[in-house]
């Protein structure tokens, strides 16, 4: 399990992270949703439940491989891309937690908590978007690059024990 | 029909989601999202709650869309006929649809009080199993022999009503049936019906609402079969499945005011599908669940930040030309000062995009067909006509490159508004070059059209331009007498309060709506920036260009020195207003940053009077909200000071 997670470490910061140079942004969502739909496919094999967000990745990938080659937005899509986006993350988390907690590791209740506090962020965020302002804007911004970077950290100190376990085997 | 039509755009949206989460999210879920359509039918049609882009509202603006196809309706009686024609077969169609279930309701109940009470031990059963499971007990059961399946009725005095085979049926099998129905009747499914019904009678003329409504039917059994198998032990749950599928030949359509909400294969195939995902979603989803049903609901009653400017872009085709016509015809100009700013646009930019956007409806035709014979004999590139281009009725004036435009005399009506666009050259010297006569309307949005244009000024002095201009005022007044009735009130709709300020000593009346602008109209002939938000309204800072003293006190000032410092309120600091009038007699001495300063030693002969003005500097126009300070020195000792804070008095 120790690729998998790390390809969602990896995928989270290359579709949360959203950097920019002039309009194009350097670390495209889809390139972080197909590294999930690859974790999937090995979870899978696993846990089978885990499948059913494989589609939603795929289409995640298509969508905002399409957005990014032709800087296009349609507004009914994104509420759409924005939902199954918060879903996947969510699954994806949950999922990871779980086999955190089975394994033993100290991480799972961490997981959770993020997970959860990712949510309810993100769902401000699409709420509060047009509402930020300045200084505002800025802070939520910030919090929400923290809120990103303490999960990459929770999900780096699972493939360390992950790495840790194979070593010891 | 906005309300109808609000609905099933918020039905399809939640139909669409729903289908994307279809094995992703519990019954629950499915069932509680329509909460957001409920939302959306509390709420007025055009009521939208929340600031949020991605809403739906985002997607199709729906009151916009509306006015629009109103606008494009054939008015007058025959129109009002069909109109009325219209609404009293809707009402026809309600009342009849309301006598229709209330006796299908009727007719069930008298057949149910003719049902045979059921069995004592019956009755035992069934009040065991509510017991056990936790559930309302239901006091009246019937066995009635046309009954196809169990179900529900009544609100206040439920009955439960069996079908004959019930009392033959295997325990688990009959246990599992009247749990449904208790469930049912402890969830208050009665009342959730006949709610659906309401909804159906309201849009009886809407079969996608009727669909949508069959779908929240359905997702309500499908919970029923949740809570079911919540409480049943997993090795029943394959035997309630098949109970389900043997009752799915006992046909019949939803019964008004029972709990009989949904029949047929199609439909109990969605409600197989989520026994069959009943272990398989996991659990633990309740916040995801809850922030997506948030989330949907908000989208559906939200609003999108309109649109505030409008692009043209790209013109080589011909159908990128219509495309560009027809959002601009469903454009909508919000207030009569943006009509003004865009056409001030179009004129200096010579964009035939911009144009569209105010021409009048019934101009709109015409002025298609010169842009499209005008792009086609090459007269216009992209969106702009060429120099060599003509004036015509729709461009009268085509500006050159550093003109200043600049509206006066800007007169406002609930329908109809008048103005006056005053063009400067650039470099020109000796006031406005051209005039042009504009006339506002209110259609779909606001329309602008150019009455008179005239090259006044030419040929006069500039202190006879008063007197022309009040000729072609009273011309064109008289004129609007024809059309509109009432020139003289026009007028008269600058509020007094606006205008005037007064004391013992001094009476000072502003040039309120005599000289307005915008605060940025892009200078020069073209612009090729990227397309900010349109002006919606004059500028504050050029509110009160004029400002007229009349000395109002009974002292003598003859010989005295007066004068008056007219400025921005920030620049106009204490220190300031200490100290002595800095102008010599006669003069007007205007300060870079705004302040204007005049004064006049008083003659015998005064009427009374002093005027002053200033210019608007740009450095100006950045600083809204803004107010004025004006300072009145006599002998250089200050006598009055005053503000007007944003156009009006304090």
């Amino acid at each position: 399990m120790r690729e998998p997670i790390s390809c969602i470490r990896w995928g989270i910061l290359w579709i949360l992270l959203d950097v920019r140079l002039g309009r194009f942004d350097i670390l495209p969502d889809f390139a972080g949703y197909y590294l999930w739909t690859e974790a999937l496919t090995e979870m899978g094999q696993e846990f089978p439940d885990v499948r059913r967000l494989r589609p939603f990745c795929r289409g995640l990938a298509v969508f905002s491989l399409i957005e990014w080659l032709f800087e296009i937005k349609i507004s009914l899509l994104s509420l759409v891309l924005a939902l199954v986006s918060l879903y996947v993350i969510y699954g994806l988390l949950t999922q990871v937690a779980a086999y955190a907690e089975k394994q033993g590791y100290e991480e799972a209740r961490s997981l959770r908590q993020m997970r959860n506090l990712l949510a309810v962020y993100q769902v401000g965020m699409v709420m509060c978007y047009d509402w930020l302002k300045g200084g505002w804007a800025t802070a939520a911004a910030l919090g929400y690059v923290i809120l990103q970077l303490r999960i990459f950290l929770h999900l780096s100190y699972v493939v360390e024990a992950e790495e840790k376990k194979e070593q010891e085997k | 029909m906005e309300t109808t039509l609000t609905v099933s755009l918020t039905g399809a949206l939640l139909l669409t989601v729903k289908w994307l989460f279809r094995d992703k999210l519990d019954a629950r879920w499915h069932y509680f999202v329509w909460g957001a359509l409920l939302i959306r039918l509390l709420l007025p049609a055009d009521q939208r709650l929340f600031r949020m882009s991605l809403s739906l509202d985002g997607v199709i603006h729906l009151p916009s869309l509306l006015r629009f196809l109103q606008s494009r309706l054939p008015q007058g009686k025959s129109a009002g006929g069909w109109e009325e024609r219209l609404l009293w077969v809707y009402v026809a169609g309600v009342v009849l649809l309301l006598l229709s279930y209330g006796a299908a309701y009727v007719w069930l109940r008298i057949r149910v009080g003719r049902g045979q009470p059921a069995g004592q031990e019956l009755q035992a059963r069934v009040e065991e199993i509510a017991e056990r499971f936790g559930v309302r007990f239901c006091r009246r059961v019937r066995i009635c022999s046309w009954a196809c399946s169990p179900f529900v009725t009544g609100i206040l005095f439920p009955v439960l009503v069996l079908p004959p085979r019930a009392e033959g049926e295997e325990k688990d099998l009959l246990e599992d049936m009247i749990l449904h129905e208790l469930l049912h009747m402890q969830y208050g499914d009665v009342a959730v019906n006949l709610l659906l019904h309401g909804l159906r009678i309201f849009h009886w003329f809407n079969p996608f609402l009727w669909y949508v409504i069959g779908q929240i039917q359905n997702d309500n059994e499908a919970l029923c079969d949740e809570r079911v198998l919540e409480r049943l032990d997993p090795s029943r749950h394959k035997g309630y499945g098949m109970l389900l599928l043997s009752m799915a030949d006992n046909g019949g359509s939803p019964t008004v005011g029972t709990t009989h909400m949904a029949r047929g294969h199609r439909k109990l195939r969605v409600r197989l599908g989520r026994i069959a995902d009943f272990n398989h979603i996991p659990r633990g989803n309740a916040l995801i669940s809850l922030c997506i049903a948030l989330v949907l609901t908000l989208a559906c009653v939200g609003y999108a930040p309109r649109e505030e400017a409008f692009s043209v872009g790209t013109l080589q085709t011909e159908l990128q030309w219509k495309s560009m016509f027809f959002r601009a015809s469903l454009y909508e100009v919000s207030t009569p000062q943006e009509a003004l700013y865009i056409y001030m646009r179009a004129l200096q930019e010579r964009n035939t995009g911009y144009m569209a956007l105010v021409i009048p409806e019934e101009e709109r035709q015409a002025y298609e067909s010169w842009v499209k014979k005008s792009w086609e004999e090459g007269d216009i590139y992209g969106s702009q006509l060429q120099p060599t281009i003509g004036e015509n009725a729709f461009f009268p004036l085509l500006l050159e490159s550093g003109a200043t435009l600049e509206i006066t005399g800007f007169s406002q009506g609930e329908t109809e508004c008048l103005a006056r666009l005053l063009v400067t050259p650039l470099g020109w010297e000796e006031g406005p070059d051209y005039v042009l006569f504009l006339r506002l309307q209110k259609e779909y949005g606001w329309k602008v059209c150019a009455w008179k244009a005239g090259k006044a000024w030419e040929s006069m002095a500039p202190g006879e331009w008063g007197n022309r201009e009040n000729e072609m005022w009273e011309e064109w007044g008289n004129w609007e007498n024809e059309m509109w009735g009432e020139w003289g009130n026009w007028e008269n709709e600058i509020p007094e309060e606006w205008r005037c300020w007064e004391d013992e000593t001094f009476h000072v009346e502003a040039g309120s709506y005599e000289s307005w602008g915008f605060s940025s109209l892009p200078r020069g002939a073209f612009y090729f920036g990227e397309e900010e938000a349109f002006e919606r309204a004059f500028s504050e800072t050029r509110e009160h260009k004029k400002i007229w003293l009349t000395y109002t006190g009974k002292e003598d000032l003859t010989g005295k020195l007066l004068e008056i410092q007219y400025g921005p309120e920030e620049l106009l600091g204490e220190e300031k207003r200490k100290e002595a009038p800095g102008c010599e007699p006669g003069e007007i001495e205007i300060h870079p940053n705004g302040i204007s300063r005049k004064s006049m030693v008083i003659p015998e002969s005064w009427d009374g009077t002093l005027q002053a003005g200033f210019s608007t500097e740009a450095g100006l126009r950045e600083r809204e909200p803004f107010a004025w300070r004006i300072c009145i020195y006599v002998d250089g000792q200050l006598q009055e000071e005053f503000l007007w804070e944003g156009g009006k008095m304090p």
